[in-house]
């Protein structure tokens, strides 16, 4: 076989990436404008044959059972009195008509609630769990290398691929990507705090990934404020599946779970004081065993890399939404969000108890 | 022997076999796609789709696949005259027959490199 050219193994990479979501058809024809657009209007449609008869070539000589099952199925049809043509023919009619009949069979696209339960219901290999360990302690860790270990679940696979119900279109796969992307630009600006059982750093790594997996149900269902309550129980679930201990489990549902900071700044009332979203976060703190200051930290992290990864808030032209200074770092331009900072760096209130008829 | 006898490689197993090398299946997404025939023991066909394709002959089910379908020896036999039976006695899928269809398509007479060429005419 003759070697492929730079350009010609970019379009077999583009292929492959458009043939996970698109017919063959549309694939080639998208892989065929991408590497133009990458290689100029140079790389022909015969640059294109010659590179996907190259790897049809290439998984032919990798199919050391072939020579065995063509003379098998050779004497197969002697038997039969048929041509190995016709027999294959009669194969080909065979299966189109076993999959219409499996099409109509086949109940209507799953539910996000469905694909969910099918979550629940998956056990990660060892493998999965080596993978990830070694992905989620990197230094950097790499977002897309995670979202792929956990898309070992068909039913995460699904749901990353749901519609996150936002203004803007994305999927969950793709706003858990602008998440990491935003972690990995913003952590530096915001450092953790130490808190003794709970590696923080190995769960941001796997947060993004995570934090909005149950929004398509709460989609579904027309209302996202009930995300939580799908988002969490699989969060949980993988999380242990994956070896994170209880404390780190813990403080992960009440990252993902409460969005104090955000119902403030975003929330729609406008009369929301820092005072109530202190004593809520702090109230939070207290059952995790966190000191309040620690806890506020963490959340002010999460809530800067969730919310600055929606470019439409990120980027708006008026500049409503976020400030970014000289350094990069992105902070909330709601002046009660400085406000709620001033109150934890200067100490003030104490946690108020949220146990409803105590004074 | 013949196709459905339980003893040999049925048939169907054979034919896919050649039918994907022929084929391809480069092109077609990630997947694990595997089809079973049960006779006195089941065997199993495995494709895995994708840039690093390959199939494989099983003497057992496949783990972890996107979808599976096991049929019972009569049901492919029939199947491999052509003329699967509209109520099959043994006939279990599960997965995303989605990718099922792709795989089948992607099997017909013309290669894909065939009908890229025709696509671009």
């Amino acid at each position: 076989m003759d070697k492929l050219n730079k350009a010609q193994w970019t379009f077999l990479q583009h292929l492959a990436v458009q043939a996970k979501s698109r017919s063959s058809e549309e694939a080639v024809a998208i892989a065929l404008v991408r590497t133009r657009h990458q290689f100029g209007d140079n790389f022909f449609l015969s640059d294109a044959q010659v590179a996907m008869a190259h790897a049809t070539a290439a998984e032919k000589m990798g199919a050391p059972s072939l020579k065995a099952a063509r003379k098998v199925l050779g004497d197969r049809a002697a038997e039969l009195g048929r041509s190995p043509e016709q027999l294959l023919s009669q194969v080909r009619t065979g299966l189109e008509q076993l999959v219409t009949l499996l099409e109509e069979r086949a109940a209507p696209p799953a539910s996000a609630k469905s694909q969910i339960d099918r979550a629940l219901a998956y056990t990660p290999s060892k493998a999965d769990q080596q993978d990830l360990a070694r992905l989620v302690a990197a230094p950097r860790p790499d977002g897309d290398a995670i979202m792929e270990v956990l898309a070992r679940s068909p039913g995460i696979a699904a749901l990353f691929d749901e519609w996150i119900g936002t203004r803007e279109t994305y999927s969950i796969r793709e706003h858990s990507q602008m998440v990491h992307a935003q972690l990995l630009e913003q952590a530096p600006h915001y450092p953790l705090p130490a808190v003794p059982g709970v590696d923080l750093q190995r769960l941001f790594a796997i947060l993004p990934a995570l934090h909005d997996i149950g929004k398509a149900a709460a989609v579904e269902l027309g209302d996202t404020k009930l995300q939580h309550g799908f988002t969490v129980p699989l969060l949980e679930h993988v999380l242990v599946n994956f070896g994170f201990n209880p404390k780190e489990i813990k403080m992960a549902e009440a990252i993902v779970e409460h969005d104090a900071i955000g119902n403030m700044v975003a929330g729609p009332n406008k009369d929301a004081k820092p005072e109530d979203a202190k004593a809520e976060l702090d109230a939070v703190a207290a059952e995790l065993g966190v000191p309040p200051a620690d806890f506020f930290k963490i959340k002010v992290l999460f809530f800067v890399i969730d919310a600055s990864a929606y470019p439409l808030l990120r980027e708006d032209p008026e500049g409503r939404f976020f400030v970014r200074d000289a350094a990069g770092k992105i902070s909330p331009k709601d002046p009660r969000f400085a406000q709620l900072s001033g109150l934890y760096e200067h100490g003030a209130h104490p946690p108020r108890s949220t146990a409803p008829g105590l004074p | 022997m013949g196709a459905g006898d339980g003893m040999s490689t049925p048939t169907l197993l054979l034919a896919l076999e050649a039918l994907a090398a022929e084929s391809g299946l480069v092109g077609l997404g990630p997947s694990r796609i595997a089809v079973g025939v049960r006779g006195q023991r089941e065997q199993w066909w495995l494709a895995e789709c994708g840039p690093n394709a390959r199939t494989e002959l099983l003497e057992e089910r496949p783990a972890r696949c996107d979808f599976q379908v096991l049929l019972g020896s009569r049901e492919a036999e029939a199947l491999a005259t052509g003329q699967f039976p509209e109520d099959p006695q043994l006939l279990l899928a599960r997965g995303d027959v989605r990718l099922f269809r792709r795989l089948v398509d992607r099997l017909r007479p013309k290669t894909w490199l065939e009908l890229r060429v025709d696509q671009s005419k």
